[in-house]
């Protein structure tokens, strides 16, 4: 099965047990309350119905002790917006001469593949 | 580790990059002297990879790095297991946590990545600073897309005015 490779430290396992055949595999329904014949109505009446309690004898039901998982929500994926105000490394006091002011310019780059022609 | 030939690429780290910081009252007239503070941080470039190659940009966009142990000093949710959890997790979004790194002779311990102080430096700069460097640590990819994508997350988050209440 996939599951047996998710290694998610926010999926935790929990054991399951499932009724059915492995045909099943993956799926957790109730194999008593299906209806699986959700177009009986179109059908004469004991044309399609299949009484699941009267034929409990003929069922087996395969317990088997697979591993499901869920994901969890802990309180620990509530993000933690918080901030520390870190000094520099090292800091120096410095005096500079300004030798010249000039309005600063666009830099445009043009892409190679432009998307003009999609 | 790449010697200090190398090209400066995304996930690099420059060590002691100086950022300039005038000061409040500081004119900026042409033949004024006037003042400001040079502050030293290890950086990690955080511009794409192809920008720096081609020389697309002139600005090199780099976050200060700090180590674990120093952000533990300052911060006591840091310090504790739970707030060490969290960063470790990715669920504090103005930081990314690197793993330790025992190349020998570049020993370091798990290392910070604040992604709340970003600085532009030139990028002629940064090649100096390198090249003056020796060798240099560069994240390995996907760890290195990796960082790129956690400050994507911490830029591009949303914080709602009110939120839908929790489920109980």
């Amino acid at each position: 099965m996939i599951v047996d490779t998710i290694s998610s430290n926010r999926i935790k396992s929990v054991n399951f047990d499932i009724l059915g055949s492995r045909s099943t595999d993956g799926e957790d329904r109730d194999f008593l309350n299906l209806d699986y014949f959700p177009i009986k109505d179109f059908y004469p009446v004991d044309y399609l119905t299949f009484d699941v309690a009267s034929h409990l004898e003929n069922i087996t039901p395969i317990l088997e002790n697979e591993t499901y998982y869920k994901e969890l929500i802990p309180e620990e994926m509530i993000e933690h917006d918080i901030f520390v105000k870190m000094p520099p490394k090292r800091r120096r006091a410095v005096k500079f001469k300004i030798k010249c002011i000039r309005r600063a310019k666009p830099r445009i780059v043009i892409p190679e593949h432009p998307y003009t022609d999609i | 580790m790449v010697d200090n030939t190398e090209p400066v690429l995304q996930g690099d780290f420059v060590l002691s990059c100086p950022v300039f910081i005038p000061s409040a009252q500081s004119l900026f007239k042409e033949g004024e002297t006037p003042t400001g503070d040079i502050d030293e941080y290890d950086v990690i470039v955080m511009s794409q990879s192809c920008d720096l190659l081609q020389k697309k940009i002139g600005l090199v966009l780099v976050c200060p790095i700090w180590t674990l142990n120093e952000l533990e000093e300052k911060d006591e949710f840091i310090r504790s297991k739970k707030g060490k959890e969290t960063l470790r997790q990715g669920h504090m979004p103005g930081y990314h946590l690197l793993n330790k790194c025992e190349i020998e002779s570049m020993n370091r311990n798990f290392m910070v990545v604040d992604f709340r102080n970003t600085y532009s430096l030139p990028l002629p700069l940064i090649r100096d600073i390198s090249k003056n460097q020796n060798k240099r640590l560069r994240l390995l990819p996907p760890y290195r897309e990796h960082l790129s994508q956690a400050y994507a997350r911490f830029f591009m988050r949303v914080g709602l005015p009110i939120d839908i209440p929790q489920f109980k």
